[in-house]
């Protein structure tokens, strides 16, 4: 173990000294909560932790003065042009079809720069963006429509992000689903380029069955798989290599490709001698089965209500999907204005991408550094170095970094482990040496009157119990009971009066380890 | 100069005050555990090959003349022989090595011998094969064989996944520990130190949500006590090398693990391009269990590693890969293991003898392989093996007898 400086050894000491004593006091005081009070009874704080990557002081106020319904309808109608546009500046090659990219960056070596211009799009997205329901939903669907980045080195993946899955992330799930089925990523990724009637390939079969549609159990057989394969055979891409910028990827049926072969599927006779046209009414065979229905419906109530959801719901949001024809927004609606979402509280665990990207919207955004691409907080977004990137990497959870075509998990049992939990916190380690600490000190009230700006220094925190109370106010929006704000503040004051003015770089510098610990906190990496 | 370790005892204070958890001391031998006999108490590595290897290009039937028929395009025509029947890829020269020093054997065609719990769903059949039966138990098989001594609950490395995430096949054992990388465990700051302390206690008044950190916070406190020894080898760079090197690293410091569980994510999902993929992976992936032996040395004699994938892939290749099929093979490697042999029965690729006339047909079960390993390197009894994996079908009758 590294040796330390004499002063930072005795600065160790006094703190751990100071938490062994606390620690005990604490643990005597405390009383197990159960997770829905950990997360409060804030129902627009519940509705921005789910429909967002994160609240922010500026979005809940803005929640409480339009209501709830009308912010989840302008969240179902907004755009942020603005995001968008500072977005392509930043990060041209997702406005590059991908073999035009692929030509024209020298790419193919250990990093490729388009795969992470799309990877940085995303999070900068996620991170500013307004439109935060939107990049939820590009997310979900970037999940559900898994592709690897780097299976194809030829980035197919920035059409089908740029194509595909953002203008129809709450748009129809049939479109959605039949533009899916005819983008190149998705043909190349689960191999049905290569699926020939001389040689079945059973991969994109298998997979549009089980996971883009019916479900595992969804009433298919595995007859019906094989008929589904020899109906997609010949359904692939231009592959004019070397490259031709301008074709290749173009999706293209090859009817001497096809089994033409007489098939039965999902109980329709699909008479010998067909071609393309097979492909679309198996589609429609599968869009229309209840089965797909009642999967889609329990996979939004998975991400929006609970890892097991009440089957009420998905019953009701299922018949939503059948009655509006497969409508995403109908179906958001119908999640998000239900008893059982607002019963819900306390539910979901962040995981590590909401969870660091959530705290870096807590702290607020260093927008200035942010338009200069400089770095966010200090750490470059657009670097595979960067501690954001190396964080969600290690955590498990890079951007479309996820190798099978099940998408990231979206369920507690899967992220709450020490070891993305560990990269969680190291990223904060990180982010605690970066933050402006005149926002989080800000007194709550000045800031929300002044929008997002930082007030004038007067409304700063300048005694322990005022940091204390302001940090907690700007980073978890919600109350923490006595004994955690004891042990807070009995942290930042150590042998100090709490209510005494303290030195402003040592009152920062011991909010560090306050903010640390708030954000790895159950009450912040509740979703 | 002041170090680290000397900060120690003023973080284990703290520690102990919340939860009686005292870091372990830092030499400690593996301890033996619920009194049972230290000599019959190993570690179990099991390394899960997830999206369905095709061990039949690994563990070539060259013997059988049906291979080359189905496998016209994908055949190994070069393997490196080991019995007559079966030969190697020859991207496995480091297994061969382990086999031919007899620390390294296979037991060929295993998979779910009841017909109705096999599924050739990748995410299906790998919930299953991890909780150990298809139905009826609400836990992971590793998971069952933790529960069942209550002294793993006080110890905070006795189920290590060495890797992302906790597996499904640990599920109901809340004590278990990810680490994808010890040297991370250093938050290299005292602050942060200090603040993961407080955490902890922050983590008591949240109660059930709070159990995870609270548990990270336990091993950091808990991993500060010692660094764990630097690799004696170099590991090869994927998800296996990376998972096993936290293993020896586990067993080397001393933490007394009783199950490891490591992924193994090398482009097993083969539906094309098999021979090029399996050529790109499959040197690193041999190359991991010899480094991992080699880094181990002695250690050895208490390690026993097993593989296991979700199924086997189809006997007929579909001209470039293979697509989901259903027999597999497994590899075992230790000490114990009386390897330079292929275990199990052969069943056979004329078309009458593949299941559903085009998959490898089980002819072991691999909860009769896993078993085996339970009761004769972790202190299973048979009684409480029929807990682990229900039904029978691990019990010792059925055992191929792999072990000295």
């Amino acid at each position: 173990m590294t040796a330390m400086k004499r002063r930072t050894f005795l600065q160790g000491i006094a703190y751990t000294a100071l938490y062994g004593s606390l620690a005990a006091d604490v643990f005597n005081a405390a009383q197990a909560l159960e997770p829905a009070e950990i997360a409060g009874s804030d129902p627009d704080l519940h509705l921005l932790r789910r429909i967002s990557f994160g609240p922010t002081m500026a979005e809940l106020a803005r929640v409480k003065s339009m209501g709830r319904e009308a912010f989840i309808e302008a969240q179902l109608a907004a755009s942020d042009g603005q995001t968008d546009t500072l977005t392509a500046a930043l990060y041209p090659l997702i406005n590059t079809g991908g073999a035009t990219a692929y030509a024209t960056t020298g790419a193919g070596f250990a990093v490729n720069v388009h795969q992470l211009h799309l990877q940085s799009a995303m999070l900068h997205r996620a991170l500013f963006s307004t439109a935060q329901l939107k990049e939820v939903m590009v997310d979900f669907w970037n999940d559900h429509f898994n592709t690897y980045i780097r299976k194809n080195p030829i980035p197919l993946k920035l059409d089908l992000d740029r194509d595909v899955i953002r203008p129809n992330a709450l748009g129809n799930f049939k479109t959605l689903l039949r533009a899916v089925v005819h983008s190149g990523e998705m043909l190349h990724y689960l191999d049905n380029w290569l699926n020939r009637v001389d040689a079945i390939n059973e991969n994109y079969s298998r997979e549009l069955l089980e996971l883009h549609t019916l479900g595992k159990g969804g009433g298919y057989t595995e007859a019906d798989l094989k008929a589904l394969a020899r109906i997609l055979s010949g359904l692939g891409f231009v592959v004019d290599l070397p490259l031709s910028a301008t074709s290749y990827g173009t999706v293209q049926f090859t009817a001497a490709q096809h089994d033409a072969s007489e098939k039965t599927f999902l109980g329709v006779l699909f008479p010998a001698g067909g071609g393309e046209e097979e492909i679309d009414k198996a589609l429609q065979l599968m869009l229309d089965h209840p089965s797909t229905a009642l999967f889609i419906a329990s996979k939004l109530c998975r991400r929006f209500v609970a890892d097991e959801p009440p089957a009420t719901l998905v019953d009701r949001v299922a018949t939503v999907f059948s009655s509006s024809d497969g409508d995403i927004k109908a179906m958001l609606r119908a999640i998000l204005s239900s008893s059982e979402f607002a019963a819900s509280t306390g539910s979901k665990l962040k995981r590590p991408l909401e969870a660091m990207v959530g705290a870096m919207r807590a702290c607020g955004i260093n927008s200035f550094d942010a338009l200069l691409n400089v770095n966010l907080f200090g750490f470059a977004v657009a670097s595979p170095n960067g501690t954001l990137f190396t964080g969600l990497l290690k955590a498990g959870q890079e951007p479309f970094g996820w190798v099978p075509p099940n998408g990231y998990p979206d369920v507690a049992a899967y992220w709450a482990n020490s070891n993305s939990l560990l990269y969680q916190q190291k990223f904060l380690v990180g982010l605690v040496e970066g933050v402006g600490y005149g926002r989080v000190l800000a007194d709550p009230q000045a800031a929300l009157t002044n929008g997002t700006s930082l007030a004038a220094a007067t409304t700063r925190a300048t005694t322990p119990r005022a940091a204390v109370d302001n940090a907690i106010a700007n980073l978890l929006f919600t109350p923490l009971p006595a004994a955690a704000v004891a042990a807070a503040i009995g942290f930042v004051a150590q042998d100090a009066d709490p209510d005494a003015v303290m030195e402003t770089s040592l009152l920062e510098q011991r909010v560090k380890g306050l903010v640390f610990v708030l954000l790895s906190s159950p009450w912040f990496l509740l979703r | 100069m002041l170090t680290r370790r000397m900060l120690l005892p003023l973080l284990a204070a703290g520690a102990t005050a919340c939860t009686q958890q005292d870091a372990p001391s830092p030499a400690a031998p593996a301890l033996p555990s619920g009194g049972k006999d230290a000599a019959t108490e190993g570690t179990l590595v099991v390394v899960f090959q997830r999206f369905a290897a095709d061990w039949m290009n690994l563990l070539v039937p060259m013997g059988d003349p049906a291979y080359a028929t189905a496998r016209p395009n994908l055949q190994i025509t070069n393997p490196l022989p080991l019995d007559g029947f079966f030969g190697l890829h020859p991207a496995l020269v480091d297994l061969k090595a382990l086999y031919d020093a007899g620390s390294l054997g296979f037991v060929t065609a295993t998979g779910w011998v009841p017909t109705d719990s096999r599924d050739r769903s990748h995410f299906f059949a790998q919930t299953i094969a991890e909780s150990g039966a298809r139905s009826g138990v609400n836990s992971g098989w590793l998971g069952r064989v933790m529960q069942r001594d209550s002294a793993h609950n006080q110890d905070i490395w006795a189920a290590l996944a060495a890797e992302t995430s906790v597996p499904n096949s640990l599920q109901g054992f809340a004590n278990a520990i990810a680490v994808r990388d010890f040297a991370d465990y250093n938050h290299g700051s005292v602050m942060a130190d200090a603040a993961t302390g407080l955490q902890q206690a922050l983590a008591d008044i949240a109660g059930a949500p709070g159990e995870p950190l609270h548990r990270l916070a336990r091993s950091i406190g808990a991993l500060a006590a010692e660094p764990l020894p630097a690799p004696a080898v170099t590991y090869p760079v994927n998800t296996l090398g990376q998972g096993l090197k936290v293993a020896a690293q586990a067993i080397k410091g001393g933490l007394a693990p009783r199950v490891i569980t490591v992924t193994s994510d090398d482009d097993w999902d083969t539906h094309a391009s098999q021979l090029s993929r399996h050529n790109a992976a499959l040197p690193a992936f041999g190359a991991a269990f010899k480094a991992f032996n080699d880094d181990l040395g002695a250690l050895m004699q208490n390690v026993t590693v097993v593989t296991m994938t979700e199924f086997g892939r189809k006997a007929v290749e579909n001209l470039g890969g293979t697509d989901h099929g259903t027999a597999s093979s497994m590899l075992v490697m230790g000490g114990q293991i009386n390897g330079g042999k292929v275990y199990g029965q052969w069943p056979g690729m004329e078309s009458s003898q593949l299941y559903q006339g085009e998959d490898l047909e089980p002819t072991t079960d691999f909860r009769s392989v896993l078993g085996e390993i339970l009761v004769q390197r972790l202190g299973v009894s048979e009684a409480e093996l029929e807990t682990v994996f229900p039904g029978g079908y691990a019990a010792s009758t059925h055992w191929r007898r792999f072990h000295r």
